[in-house]
């Protein structure tokens, strides 16, 4: 500053024609006013952090956006071994969480994930990520927190074997959930990757049965995801006789290719996804179909587009209705006994619990009913040592049970009942049975945000993820996001199957988004958090301090002689993608 | 190649012959085919420049000031209410010693509403430092707009080329555009002194203390008056090279002459039939044409009507509770001068009232008959 | 100097055909100024417009007040406009008609050329057939009744300016040329 000098003009024709500085300007470090400082930070997007199976939303629409399409199951894919069937059957959190939700309407995270899945690469497997450990797991349970866990067990390098009490892997994906929404080739295609990496699958094999727990003791660690199996029942008369099926009887039949005759009547109690589910099989099977459920439709735990559709397709559903006694004739089941319930106070689960109203019985004709009110673990060939508490087995949040060793997911230790709850216990276990086998470190910091699942990519890459800025695992909010840079567009409906196509048979019933749609979808995303190099920060920059990073690089540079710590480059980021912090 | 052009496009080809870099621009009736046909030269690729849509003509001279102070021959077109909303900018643009050129056609400013012509709109910024100059025929448009940028670049002003609304904007008449590679000879590339470079970045327009501000002003002013000369040298320099020549004023038939009107643009023309019709009957009458308005020709003025007894100016614009501009602009020139004309001051033919050479042949008949000027300007043509 | 006053209808292009005839005329050698009535068009409106031509630049710039010459666009203009306002004795009448020059008895001071322009417009295709666009047929009228410019050039011209289907226009143009129905010697 002091080789600043004071220029005295002394005559007319000394003073320049221009109002301009004589010298550059560039002794002028105006960074040294600077008190705040700007910075470039990736954080979390919202549906990251929702996806309870970890995967890295944002990343692979991103990668759709540039036309990437099988890069961007490679990602999903890194997280996930059920993008196709994730694709199909998840309830999509992601997109509740979605905060272009709070502006129009949330990205078609589902749909992506499916046109993401639809492109993968024919034959292409994930690799394993770690070298061979010579230790061995054994995974109780072949559905997706089983399968998911062998998958990452596998790529870090474990010999995994999966034991399987029924015929054919899949639990639920395959045995539950109806081929109308999920078709078995696309099963049997992600579950064949899996197989690829090594994993043995043993079918047929029930544990305390086939095998005893303790021949499961030659393995270095056992991860049970066995599932829940056992009906919960009405508890009211003639529940044993025929015609009365539980819910997952009647799915599983199906799959089964067993033939089902259910008259010309179906009854089904119940109001979760299985009763929906069970009553849209029933329907395909050409019987008349209607649903009592005891409390309103506002407390149905089934997925609301699923009633929607099902509603569609021909279901009656009664609310407010309970079951007094099941009515048999000669053996079999005529009818049903139903009384209208209102609700009270909550209950446990914060719903309103129903109560009877007395004097208000009537019968209904049925041919069939199907109970679906929940099922439960059957959890008797565990030993006492792992702990189990309301017929679930008691795990921390790395999935550990009181038994060192023995990790626990899936249904049957998770309160929430969904395909990608399961899938994020399942790839927990892995990280935390590899962490152990491999005596390695897994951290909170390894978990997405605040709530979301384990990621694998950043547990692979050990240590604390965020150690050096905590901000990185912050959650992009809406209130961050300067939405001025964002217009309204509505969101893109993928095509669903023609009523008269879809009550033919299983066929399945949403079609995936075309390209064309899939682009203009993808497009739409905020990136929320994660920097896409829109130059806002380069443009609005009054000192010209912010430039592009040479070609082959990705973001920009700060020049600090200069940044005068204003923060219009932070306030101008679309997409909250920057900080700014106190000068140290 | 001589094509059948309408004056807005003849704009719009002086503006690509002058390989502009950027044109910002607002469309506003009757300038609105200037844009256009810039718009789609941009979009054809057979100007190579940057297009930038704004919302107003405030954004639109913003944009050029910035684009020109970044070292790029920049463009921009307006008329009426548009240039009277780029006020503020026009000083700025004066000020930073931007040698922007600017087309406007002249029209009223409302209400009423009138889309017509009146030179008011341009003639009311006059101290805002811009250069004026207005034209007579399309094919001067043309080349007044590429004068616009040798004039401009050389002393580091903004300069405004002004028509008449529809009587040159929307009229089609007989144009030569030149060769593209004869104009890039006489027009080189634009090679700014000082221009926003992040390379070697200066400070520019800052403040100026009252110890300096009297000579930068000072400044200004001397380059308008250096403006004056460089005009006629640059239009000397077109016609050498283009066999069109052009000055701060134009005088005919005045050598002679008793009597000179004094006019401008589009107005020119019927006046230059009116001189002819009286000389063949043996007047000694001549013409004076006011090509520039600012700086104002004051020596080139006084030496066409030194010893003429009687000079006519017909203004087609008045200054309320003045009268006509040119008129007493004129006067101005020439008072503290010897063996100087009677002034006649006429106003006319505003918001696009017609023109005619009988019309300017009855003002002729008036002033001939000896009688002293008024004391104000007569409005002639008002409906009786 | 001749002039010229070509009287139509907001949207079926008179300007357009007064630009069509300045090109032509100038491409024969003449000095040309074509321009609209000063104001704003709304479509179906009257409109004017006008084209001078000479020997040398023409100089003035007002409007036409005394043509040589009009050129009549559409017929229903003659029941709202006087379209023979300031028309010079002996000049030419060009009107878009299906009727003849005998049709017209009041024009009996003025040359009368009859075409039916939007018949021929619409054998050609040009607009629709309800509103035919008939600019560049009334241009080969023009051209066979005034004498003043060639078929050639008209064609030429129009192949320069017309936005779509050049040939199409300019055919029309040359069927106009033979179509039309001359009564040379004005009654009076």
């Amino acid at each position: 500053m002091s080789e600043i000098k004071t220029i005295v003009y002394k005559t007319v024709d000394e003073v320049p024609e221009f109002v301009v500085s004589e010298a550059t300007m560039l002794w002028n470090k105006t960074g040294s006013w600077r008190y705040l400082r700007p910075g470039y930070l990736n954080k979390i997007p919202p549906c990251n952090q929702g996806c309870p199976a970890g995967n890295d939303v944002e990343g692979f629409i991103a990668l759709i956006g540039e036309k990437k399409y099988a890069d961007a199951w490679r990602l999903l894919k890194e997280e996930n071994p059920f993008p196709a069937v994730c694709g199909r059957v998840c309830y999509h959190p992601c997109e509740t969480a979605c905060n272009r939700g709070q502006f129009d309407h949330s990205i078609g995270i589902n749909s992506l994930e499916r046109f993401a899945s639809d492109h993968a690469p024919v034959g292409e497997t994930p690799q394993k990520v770690k070298p061979e450990s010579g230790k061995k797991v054994a995974i109780v349970g072949s559905g997706p927190a089983g399968l998911t866990a062998a998958y990452h067990l596998a790529r870090m390098g474990h010999e995994t074997t999966v034991y399987e009490a029924d015929e054919e892997p899949g639990g639920l994906m395959r045995y539950g959930i109806p081929e109308y929404r999920l078709p078995n080739s696309v099963l049997d295609t992600e579950i064949d990757a899996i197989r690829s990496l090594g994993v043995k699958i043993e079918c047929n094999t029930r544990i305390g049965n086939d095998l005893s727990w303790e021949d499961l003791q030659s393995f270095d660690a056992i991860f049970v995801a066995v599932g829940v199996h056992k009906n919960n029942k009405l508890g009211i008369e003639n529940e044993e006789i025929k015609g009365v099926f539980s819910g997952l009887e009647l799915l599983g039949n199906i799959t089964r290719g067993k033939e089902m005759v259910l008259g010309d009547h179906t009854v089904i109690i119940g109001g979760g996804n299985s009763a929906i589910d069970s009553a849209r099989c029933a329907l395909r099977q050409g019987s008349r179909v209607t649903l009592f459920y005891h409390r309103s439709r506002n407390e149905m735990p089934a997925f609301a587009e699923e009633i929607y559709e099902a509603e569609r397709e021909g279901l009656k559903v009664h609310f407010l209705r309970q079951p007094v006694k099941i009515l048999a004739e000669g053996g079999k089941v005529s009818g049903i006994r139903m009384r209208q319930t209102m609700l009270g106070e909550p209950d446990e689960s914060g719903r309103r619990r129903p109560e009877p109203v007395p004097g208000t019985e009537f019968d209904v004709q049925a041919s069939t009913i199907v109970t679906a009110i929940g099922e439960s673990a059957d959890l008797d060939f565990l030993p006492e040592a792992v702990k189990t508490e309301y017929r679930r087995i008691s795990v921390n949040k790395f999935t550990q049970t009181s038994s060192l060793s023995v990790y626990a997911g899936g249904d049957a230790a998770l309160e929430e009942h969904n395909v990608a709850e399961a899938i994020g216990s399942g790839k927990m276990a892995a990280c935390a049975i590899d962490a152990q086998l491999r005596n390695s470190e897994l951290t909170e910091s390894q978990i997405i945000g605040k709530t979301g699942a384990v990621s694998v990519s950043r547990y692979l890459k050990h240590g604390n993820a965020h150690a050096e800025s905590p901000d990185s695992n912050h959650v992009v909010e809406f209130k961050e996001l300067n939405i001025n840079y964002f217009e309204p567009q509505a969101r893109n409906k993928a095509q669903k199957l023609d009523m008269n196509d879809r009550m033919k048979g299983f066929r399945e019933i949403n079609l995936a988004y075309p390209e064309d749609m899939a682009l203009k979808e993808a497009d739409r995303c905020f990136h929320c958090g994660i920097c896409t190099m829109c130059d806002n920060c380069y443009v609005f920059c009054p000192d010209v301090a912010i430039s592009r990073k040479p070609k082959e690089e990705w973001g920009y540079d700060i020049a600090m002689d200069y940044c005068k710590g204003c923060g219009i480059c932070v306030y101008e980021c679309p997409r909250s993608a920057m900080f700014m912090e106190e000068e140290k | 190649m001589k094509k059948v052009l309408m004056g807005n496009h003849a704009a719009s080809w002086g503006a690509r012959l002058s390989k502009v870099k950027m044109i910002a621009a607002y469309p506003i009736t009757p300038q609105t085919h200037i844009v256009e046909e810039l718009s789609e030269m941009c979009g054809d690729g057979s100007l190579d420049a940057k297009f930038l849509k704004v919302e107003s003509e405030h954004s639109a001279m913003a944009s050029v000031i910035s684009s020109q102070s970044t070292g790029v021959r920049s463009f921009t077109a307006t008329s009426a209410n548009g240039l009277a909303l780029m006020h503020e900018l026009l000083h700025w643009a004066a000020g930073a010693r931007l040698p922007i050129v600017m087309v406007n056609v002249n029209r009223a400013l409302a209400p009423g509403w009138n889309i017509w012509v009146d030179q008011g709109d341009s003639l009311s910024q006059r101290d805002t430092g811009w250069v004026q100059l207005y034209v007579e025929d399309n094919q001067e448009v043309l080349d007044s707009v590429i004068q616009g940028y040798r004039i401009a670049e050389q002393v580091n002003l903004p300069v405004m080329i002004c028509y008449d609304a529809f009587i040159l904007s929307h009229t089609y008449e007989p144009v030569d555009i030149p060769d593209q590679d004869l104009v890039d000879k006489w027009l080189p590339g634009y090679q700014p002194e000082h221009y926003l470079n992040p390379e070697k970045p200066s400070a520019f327009n800052g403040l100026v203390m009252p110890d300096n501000y009297m000579e930068i002003r000072y400044k200004l002013h001397m380059a308008h008056e250096r403006a004056k000369s460089v005009t006629n040298e640059v239009g000397q320099s077109f016609g050498e090279t283009f066999g069109r020549y052009y000055g701060a004023v134009e005088a005919v038939e005045c050598d002679d002459a008793e009597m000179v009107i004094a006019i401008s643009s589009s107005a020119t023309s019927p006046a230059r039939l009116v001189i002819r019709e009286l000389r063949d009957k043996g007047m000694k009458i001549g013409l004076l044409k006011m090509r520039m308005f600012r700086p104002f020709p004051t020596e080139e003025v006084r030496a066409v009507l030194k010893g003429k007894s009687k000079a006519v100016v017909i203004d087609r614009n008045c200054s309320w509770g003045k009268g006509g501009i040119f008129a007493d602009e004129i006067k101005g020139a020439i008072s503290n001068q010897e063996d100087m004309p009677a002034i006649y001051s006429y106003i006319t033919g505003l918001g696009g009232r017609s023109i005619t050479p009988d019309l300017i042949h009855e003002i002729v008949t008036e002033v001939e008959s000896g009688e002293p000027p008024a004391e104000l300007s007569v409005w002639k043509g008002l409906k009786q | 100097m001749i002039e010229i006053r070509i009287h139509g209808r907001g949207g079926q292009g008179s300007v357009i055909a007064s630009k069509i005839m300045a090109v032509a005329l100038f491409s024969e050698g003449k000095w040309v100024q074509s321009f609209p009535k000063f104001g704003v068009e709304r479509r179906g409106a009257p409109v004017e417009a006008f084209l001078r031509l000479d020997q040398d630049k023409i100089l003035i710039r007002s409007e036409i007040e005394a043509p040589d010459h009009i050129v009549i666009l559409d017929a229903t203009l003659m029941e709202v406009t006087d379209v023979t306002s300031g028309l010079k004795k002996g000049g030419w009448i060009i009107i878009n008609t299906h009727g003849s020059p005998e049709d017209f008895p009041d024009f009996k001071d003025f040359k009368i050329g009859c075409v039916d322009a939007s018949r021929i417009a619409a054998d050609h295709r040009l607009g629709s057939r309800s509103a035919p666009i008939v600019n560049t047929a009334i241009c080969g009228a023009f051209a066979r009744a005034t004498e003043l410019v060639g078929i050639d050039s008209i064609c030429n011209a129009i192949r320069e300016e017309a936005p779509i289907k050049p040939e199409e226009n300019a055919q029309a143009a040359k069927d106009a040329f033979e179509a039309i129905h001359l009564a040379e010697t004005p009654s009076n």
